[in-house]
C-alpha cells in the first residue's frame, strides 16, 4: 500500500439513499445525554471572576460609587465603574447594533433598574459576590417613565438626547431617533389609499391589543469568558452568543483594534431564542479583562437574564375596513413598542414586524405606523418571532373580532383574504410562502367547517375553538459563508459561523453536506464557530441557518466536486465532461472511484486537503423578494375548555402546522414546531414581567412561570407543510418561529368562542377571562 | 471597613457515582457548585438557581434533589448519582435505555435540562417501571424544558420503560 | 451564596444552645431559606443546620388517637406514608400538590410550618384537622394549636431559641375534609387560592373552612358559618358562605390574580369545597 491513510470505502452494494427528508440521530446527542457536552461555563478556566452591581433606581444621575470597602476584601482584584471606562484611553464604551446608545457600564446616568453600574473582579466567585454587596452606588433620582404613552408626551423625561445610526447594517443605515419624545425609531408603510379604502368599506372596526414585556428564559444564563493578551493587544472571547461575527466586530471597534485581533469562540448554548444576539455581556467582560490584563469570567444568574435582555411589550391599535361579504379592503395598524432603555435591534424589529403587521392577508390599502419607544425598563432585544408574535396577537385576534362584527366564520374570512402563493402582499409580489396551505392543513385536520364541538355535561365548562395563521419575514439582507474541508480519507470538516443553540444545526448541516457528497453522515464533522477560522455569518437568528448556511454548503460542495473532477481528469487523463461526482463516487468513463481514492491518489506526503468554499447572500438575484429571503408561515388550531366560574381554561387539543419548504429532517422540524408552540403557550397563559415603580417584582422562575410539562395539551398534532422554496437548499427554509406567533391568538380566539370573553391583553390569565365573561354577560 | 465574614469549613465524606471522596468545603457551597467546580462533574447544570427548573437534579441516596438548594455539607455520609454515573447503573448496554430513547425521540434540543430530566426519569422508572403519561407528567412536573415542548420527552421515557421491561 | 458560619448539632438541646451562642438562624430542609439566601433577601451570619437531627426526629407514629410526625420528617415521607395515606388522606393529597418531588424529598414539615409563608398549602389542612405543634426551647417543651402557632406574615409563635419538635394530628374517622388548590398561571405553581373544608360526620355538624394566600397568614378561617348553617345546609346557603369568604379575605393583588379575582376565588373555592364535603349541591370539580 502506498498510502497510510485509511480509505473510506463507500458500500458499493447498497444503493445510495438521500439523507434529505430522513430522520438521523443528532450528532450532538450522545454528548447531551451523557452530560459530556460543554457549555461555556463547563470549560476549564483559570483567571478571575466578575460580579455585576446593578442600578436599583429606574432613572437617575450617578452621584458617587464607593468601592473602597469592596477593594479592601482579600482576594478582590479591582472594582470597575463606568467612569473608569469613560476615562480609559483604550475603550470607546458605547455599543449597539442600530444606535450606539448603550454604555458598557452606566456612565453618568442609569436608565433602568438592573442596569450594570459597576463590576467587581475577584479571585473566586464567592469573594466577588461578597465584595459586590460592599459597593455603594448613590444616585439622584430623575423622573422616570415606564409607559409608552406617557413616554411620548411633550413633558416626558428624555432617556437619550440624540441618536445616529451605528451604520453597521444596510437595512438600518437610515435609522434615526424620531422628533417625538423618546421614540428611538418610527417606521411607516403606506400601500394604496387608506382613507378611500375605509370609505368604500361596509364596516369599519377598530380595537386595541397589548402584549407585556416577557423574557426568553434560556435555561443557560449569560456566561462569557474574555482573555486579553497584552503582548498582542488582542482578545479571546468564549461566549454563548448567536452572532459571533458581530461580537468580533463590535469588540474590535470599541477597543480600536482590527477584527483579526478578536477571536470569538462559541461552544454549545443552553438555549437562546434571540436573547444571545449582537452583544450582551461580551463588551463588559472584555473591558474587565483589559482592565486587569488577565482572563475574566462572568456567569450571570438566571434572574440577571431579566436585567439583560427582554422581549418588547406592545400596544397595538388595529382598524379594519371590510365589505359585507368579507373582503378586507383597508387596514391601519399602529404598533407602539416598549423597547426599554436601549434600542438594541428594536429599529429592525419595528420595521420588519411592521411590514407584516397586517398579517397574512392581501389588503389593497394599508397603513402601518410602528414606533420603538424608550422607557426606563430593561432593553428589548430579538426574541423568537421577532416582533411578529406581538403584532399577530393584535391582528389575528382582530380578524376574529371583525368576523364576528360582520357575522362571518372567522376561518372563512381568513381564507377569503389570505395572500396566495405567488400573489401580492403590501402591493408587491411575494413568491412562494405556503400560508394558505398551512391554514388549509389545520382546517382539514379538524374538519373546521364540518364539525361542531360538543359541549360538556358540566354546565360551567364551555368548549370553544380558534385558529390563527401567520406570515413572517426572515432577516434580509444577510450573508452566510461555508468552508468544507475534504481530507484524503474522504471525510469532511464543515466550518461555518452557525451556532448550535439547540435547534440542531450541526446535524442539519451534516445531512446537507453528506447528502451533497454522497458520503455517510458519520464522516462529516460540523464545527461550532471560532471566528479565527469560521467565515462570515450574519447571525444564527431568524430561522435563517438551514436556508442560508445550507445554500452556502451546497456551493462549497459544488466546488469540491469540481476539484474532484479536475483531479480525476488529470490523474486518469480523461475529459472532464466524462466525469461526474455522484452517490459518493467519482464516476468516469473508465470506472468508478471512491472520493477518498481520488483525493488520496492525487496528493503525496501522507495527505492533502481539498477546500470547498460557498457563499450565499440575499442581495443577489432576488427580484421582488428583497423584503424577505424566504417567508415563514404556519397556523394553529386550539380547542379549549373554560371553567366559566373561575376563568381557568385548559387546551384540550391543538394542531400546529408550519411550512418547512422541505423538511430536511422531519423529526427535527416537528421539534421546532412544537417547541415554538409551547414557548408561546407560556406567553399566552402566564408570562409577563410585572413592574412596580419601575422594578420587576417577579424576577425568578418562582414567580415568572414558564410552561411546565403539566401545562402542555395532551392531544397534539403537528403538520409539516412542504411548499418547496424555490431558493432553499432542496427547497428547505426556516421553521423555528411560525408557531410562536400563531398560538396566542388561536387560544384567545378559542376562549372567545367558548365563553364570550375577549381578552385583548396578553397573558390570558384566568382573572382576565373571568372579567371578560362578566363583561360579555352585562 | 467591610463586613466580610469567613464561612466555616467542614469535612465531608461521600460517594459520587460509586467513587468515595472526602474533602474539606466551606459552609456556603451548594451541592451543584461542589459537583461542577470542585469535582469538575459539569454534566449537572444550574438553571434557575431556585429549585424550580430541575436542571440541577441529582440523586442523593436514590432520591431526586435540587442540587442548587442543597448545601454541600448535607451529603456527608451519603451517595450521590449524577448524569456522569447514569450509564453505569444499567448493566445490559453501554448507555442507559433512557439515554438511548432520549436520542431516538429527540427528547432534548439544547441539552441544558437533559441531565436533570434523565436523572428524574431514572428515579421515576426505579419506583414505577411502567409509568403512564400522567405518572410521567407528575414526576417531571417541575423539570422545565424550554425547547422541546415536552411531548418527545414523554415518548422517550415510555420507550425506555418498554426497553427495560422487555 | 454569601459566606456564613454553619453549625451541625445532633440534638435539639445542642441546636438551641448553638442558636443562642451565635445568634444563629435554624434551617432544616433549607429549600425555602436557601432560596432567600441565594436571592440575597436574607443574609444570615450564622446558621444552625438541623439536618443531623433527622436520625432521631424523622418519624411518623400512631399514638392515642393521634399521628405524631417528627419535625425533621420530609414532606415526601409523609405523603407516601401508608399510615398517613390511610388515616389522613387529605394530608397526603395536599402535600402531593406542593412544589415538586425534588423539593418534597428535602423540605421538612417542621421547616415548612416555621416558615409561615401565607401561600403555604399545608397549614389550612392542618388547621382543619386541629393539629398541634410541639415546641422545644431552653425553658422546656410546650404545645400550641396550629391556628395560634401561625400568627402573621412569616410570623409564628416561636420565640428566640425555640424550635418545632413535632406535629400531632388527631385522627378521627368521623372527620372528613378536602383541600382544593387553585393555580392560576401554571400547573406547577404556588396557589392563587387554596381552600380546605372540614366537617364531622355527626348529625348537625357544621363545616369549617380555612383559606391560604388571601390574608397575612396561610390560615384564614371563615367566621360566621355556624349562623348561616344553623337551620341546615342548602346549596343557596353554601353560596352565602362563599360570599362570606370573599368579604372576609384580604388578599394582595399580584400576577396570580388581582384583589378582585382572589376574593372571587376565595368564595368560589369555598363553595366547591363545601359542596364536596357536605354532599350538598352538584360537584364543581
Amino acid at each position: 500500500m502506498s498510502t497510510q491513510i485509511p480509505i473510506i470505502e463507500p458500500d458499493r452494494k447498497v444503493e445510495k439513499t438521500s439523507l434529505i427528508g430522513k430522520h438521523v440521530l443528532r450528532l450532538d446527542g450522545e454528548s447531551k445525554v451523557t452530560g459530556a457536552v460543554e457549555y461555556t461555563d463547563d470549560l476549564p478556566f483559570e483567571g478571575y471572576y466578575a460580579e455585576v452591581i446593578r442600578s436599583n433606581v429606574p432613572h437617575g444621575e450617578i452621584v458617587s460609587i464607593s468601592t473602597e470597602a469592596a477593594e479592601s476584601i482579600p482576594g478582590v482584584i479591582a472594582v470597575v465603574t463606568g467612569e473608569d471606562l469613560e476615562n480609559a484611553d483604550w475603550i470607546s464604551p458605547y455599543v449597539g447594533p442600530a444606535f450606539r446608545d448603550q454604555p458598557v457600564l452606566a456612565i453618568g446616568k442609569v436608565r433602568y433598574v438592573g442596569e450594570p453600574v459597576a463590576a467587581v473582579i475577584a479571585e473566586r466567585p464567592d469573594i466577588a459576590a461578597v465584595a459586590s454587596t460592599e459597593v455603594v452606588v448613590k444616585c439622584k433620582k430623575l423622573r422616570s417613565v415606564t409607559d409608552v404613552v406617557k413616554a411620548r408626551k411633550e413633558d416626558a423625561p428624555l432617556l437619550h438626547e440624540s441618536g445616529d445610526s451605528a451604520a453597521i447594517f444596510e437595512d438600518l443605515a437610515m435609522v434615526h431617533h424620531s422628533e417625538e419624545p423618546n421614540v428611538a425609531y418610527a417606521y411607516e408603510l403606506n400601500v394604496g389609499d387608506l382613507e378611500k379604502g375605509f370609505e368604500e368599506a361596509d364596516v369599519v372596526f377598530e380595537k386595541n391589543y397589548a402584549t407585556p414585556m416577557v423574557q426568553h428564559v434560556h435555561l443557560e444564563p449569560f456566561v462569557t469568558i474574555a482573555s486579553y493578551n497584552a503582548a498582542k493587544n488582542s482578545f479571546k472571547i468564549v461566549t454563548g452568543n448567536q452572532t459571533p461575527h458581530f461580537v468580533r466586530r463590535e469588540v474590535a471597534r470599541i477597543f480600536g483594534i482590527p477584527s483579526s485581533k478578536v477571536e470569538v469562540e462559541v461552544p454549545q448554548m443552553g438555549g437562546a431564542f434571540g436573547s444571545k444576539t449582537y452583544v450582551r455581556i461580551e463588551p463588559l467582560v472584555a473591558a474587565l479583562s483589559r482592565a486587569v490584563k488577565a482572563p475574566v469570567k462572568l456567569r450571570q444568574t438566571s434572574s440577571e437574564s431579566f436585567d439583560t435582555s427582554v422581549r418588547d411589550g406592545t400596544q397595538t391599535r388595529v382598524k379594519t375596513g371590510v365589505t359585507h361579504d368579507g373582503v378586507i379592503i383597508a387596514q391601519e395598524v399602529e404598533v407602539i413598542w416598549d423597547s426599554g432603555a436601549y434600542a438594541d435591534i428594536s429599529p429592525r424589529k419595528v420595521k420588519k414586524a411592521g411590514y407584516t403587521a397586517p398579517g397574512a392577508y392581501d389588503i389593497p390599502n394599508v397603513r402601518v405606523i410602528s414606533k420603538s419607544t424608550y422607557t426606563n425598563k430593561p432593553p428589548g432585544v430579538a426574541y423568537r418571532g421577532f416582533g411578529v408574535a406581538q403584532t399577530a396577537w393584535a391582528v389575528e385576534s382582530h380578524i376574529d373580532d371583525v368576523a364576528r362584527e360582520i357575522g362571518m366564520d372567522p376561518v372563512e374570512l381568513r381564507i377569503r383574504n389570505i395572500t396566495q402563493d405567488g400573489g401580492t402582499y403590501n402591493g408587491v409580489g411575494i413568491g412562494i410562502h405556503g400560508a394558505p396551505q398551512c391554514l388549509q392543513a389545520v382546517v382539514d385536520e379538524v374538519d373546521w367547517f364540518g364539525t361542531k364541538l360538543e359541549q360538556p355535561s358540566k354546565k360551567h365548562i364551555k368548549k370553544g375553538r380558534g385558529i390563527a395563521v401567520t406570515l413572517k419575514t426572515t432577516i434580509t439582507p444577510s450573508t452566510s459563508e461555508a468552508i468544507v474541508l475534504l481530507d484524503a480519507d474522504g471525510s469532511v470538516n464543515v466550518i461555518t459561523g452557525g451556532t448550535e443553540i439547540g435547534q440542531g444545526i450541526i446535524t442539519t448541516l451534516a445531512q446537507i453536506t453528506a447528502d451533497g457528497l454522497g458520503i455517510g453522515i458519520e464522516y462529516v464533522n460540523v464545527n461550532t464557530p471560532n471566528t479565527n477560522s469560521a467565515p462570515f455569518n450574519t447571525s444564527t437568528t431568524s430561522s435563517r441557518s438551514t436556508f442560508h448556511l445550507g445554500n452556502a454548503i451546497l456551493g462549497a460542495v459544488d466546488e469540491l466536486k469540481e476539484q474532484l473532477v479536475e483531479f480525476a481528469s488529470e490523474d486518469l487523463e480523461i475529459e472532464k465532461s466524462d466525469i461526474i461526482v455522484e452517490d459518493g463516487f467519482v464516476k468516469t468513463s473508465v470506472g468508478n472511484y471512491s472520493i477518498s481514492e481520488v483525493v488520496a491518489s492525487h496528493f503525496v506526503g501522507g495527505g492533502g486537503t481539498l477546500i470547498g468554499k460557498g457563499y450565499f447572500s440575499t442581495k443577489e438575484g432576488r427580484e421582488n423578494r428583497y423584503e424577505s429571503a424566504f417567508w415563514m408561515t404556519g397556523a394553529t388550531y386550539a380547542e379549549v375548555s373554560v371553567d366559566t366560574r373561575t376563568g381557568k381554561y385548559s387546551i384540550d387539543k391543538w394542531v400546529n402546522s408550519a411550512d418547512c419548504g422541505k423538511a430536511i429532517d422531519p423529526v427535527r422540524c416537528e421539534g421546532q414546531i412544537l417547541g415554538a408552540a409551547v414557548q408561546a403557550l407560556g406567553h399566552t397563559m402566564s408570562e409577563e414581567m410585572v413592574f412596580e415603580s419601575g422594578q420587576q417584582v417577579n424576577k425568578s422562575l418562582l414567580d415568572y412561570k414558564v410552561p411546565a410539562i403539566g401545562d402542555v395539551p395532551k392531544e397534539s398534532k403537528i403538520i409539516i407543510v412542504e411548499s418547496g422554496d424555490p431558493n432553499g437548499p432542496h427547497g428547505a427554509k426556516g421553521v423555528g418561529e411560525s408557531n410562536t406567533v400563531t398560538v396566542p391568538p388561536a387560544i384567545g380566539n378559542a376562549i372567545r368562542d367558548a365563553c364570550g370573553a375577549r381578552v385583548r391583553e396578553l397573558p390570558i390569565t384566568p382573572d382576565k377571562v373571568l372579567r371578560g365573561i362578566e363583561e360579555a354577560s352585562e | 471597613m467591610n463586613n466580610y465574614i469567613e464561612a466555616t469549613i467542614h469535612e465531608i465524606e461521600f460517594k459520587v457515582n460509586g467513587e468515595e471522596i472526602s474533602m474539606t468545603i466551606p459552609a456556603n457551597l451548594t451541592l451543584v457548585e461542589l459537583l461542577r467546580q470542585e469535582l469538575r462533574l459539569t454534566g449537572t447544570t444550574e438553571g434557575c438557581g431556585v429549585g424550580v427548573c430541575g436542571c440541577c437534579t441529582v440523586l442523593i441516596d436514590n432520591k431526586v434533589v435540587a442540587s442548587c438548594l442543597e448545601l454541600a455539607v448535607n451529603i456527608d455520609g451519603k451517595e450521590v448519582l449524577t448524569i456522569e454515573g447514569l450509564a453505569d447503573t444499567y448493566q445490559l448496554s453501554e448507555f442507559h435505555p433512557l439515554q438511548t430513547s432520549f436520542r431516538e425521540y429527540e427528547g432534548f434540543q439544547c441539552g441544558y435540562c437533559t441531565p436533570g430530566m434523565l436523572i428524574s426519569s431514572k428515579a421515576l422508572l426505579d419506583q414505577n417501571p411502567d409509568p403512564s403519561d400522567e405518572d410521567i407528567r407528575e414526576f417531571l412536573s417541575e423539570n422545565i424544558c424550554r425547547c422541546t415542548g415536552y411531548d418527545s420527552i414523554i415518548m422517550a421515557v415510555k420507550s425506555a420503560a418498554k426497553k427495560m421491561n422487555a | 451564596m454569601l459566606p456564613f458560619k454553619l453549625f451541625l448539632p445532633e440534638s435539639f438541646e445542642e441546636a438551641i444552645q448553638l442558636m443562642k451562642e451565635h445568634s444563629a438562624k435554624p434551617i432544616s430542609g433549607g429549600t425555602a431559606v436557601t432560596t432567600l439566601i441565594k436571592e440575597r433577601i436574607f443574609q444570615p451570619t450564622a446558621i444552625v443546620n438541623l439536618r443531623k437531627l433527622e436520625r432521631d426526629h424523622s418519624y411518623i407514629r400512631e399514638m392515642d388517637g393521634e399521628i405524631q410526625i417528627g419535625a425533621l420528617t420530609t414532606l415526601r415521607t409523609i405523603e407516601t406514608s401508608e399510615i398517613v395515606k390511610r388515616d389522613l388522606p387529605v394530608v397526603a393529597d395536599c402535600i402531593s400538590k406542593i412544589a415538586s418531588i425534588r423539593i418534597r424529598n428535602v423540605a421538612t414539615i417542621g421547616g415548612n410550618l416555621a416558615h409561615a409563608d401565607p401561600d403555604l398549602d399545608l397549614p389550612p389542612v392542618l388547621a382543619g384537622l386541629d393539629a398541634h405543634i410541639d415546641i422545644i426551647g431552653e425553658e422546656g417543651e410546650r404545645s400550641k394549636n396550629i391556628k395560634e402557632f401561625i400568627q402573621g406574615y412569616y410570623e409564628t409563635d416561636l420565640k428566640e431559641g425555640e424550635l418545632i419538635k413535632s406535629i400531632r394530628i388527631p385522627v378521627s374517622s368521623d372527620r372528613k375534609g378536602i383541600y382544593l388548590k387553585h393555580r392560576a398561571l401554571s400547573e406547577a405553581d404556588w396557589p392563587c387560592v387554596g381552600v380546605a373544608a372540614f366537617m364531622d360526620n355527626s348529625p348537625g355538624s357544621i363545616p369549617e373552612v380555612f383559606i391560604n394566600s388571601v390574608a397575612d397568614t396561610p390560615i384564614m378561617r371563615i367566621e360566621g358559618i355556624e349562623e348561616i348553617f344553623s337551620d341546615g345546609i342548602t346549596s343557596e346557603l353554601i353560596d352565602k358562605v362563599g360570599e362570606l369568604a370573599s368579604e372576609q379575605c384580604d388578599p394582595i393583588g399580584d400576577s396570580r390574580g388581582s384583589v378582585w379575582y382572589k376574593r372571587k376565588m376565595a368564595g368560589e373555592f369555598t363553595i366547591r369545597a363545601l359542596r364536596e364535603v357536605t354532599g350538598v349541591g352538584e360537584s364543581l370539580i
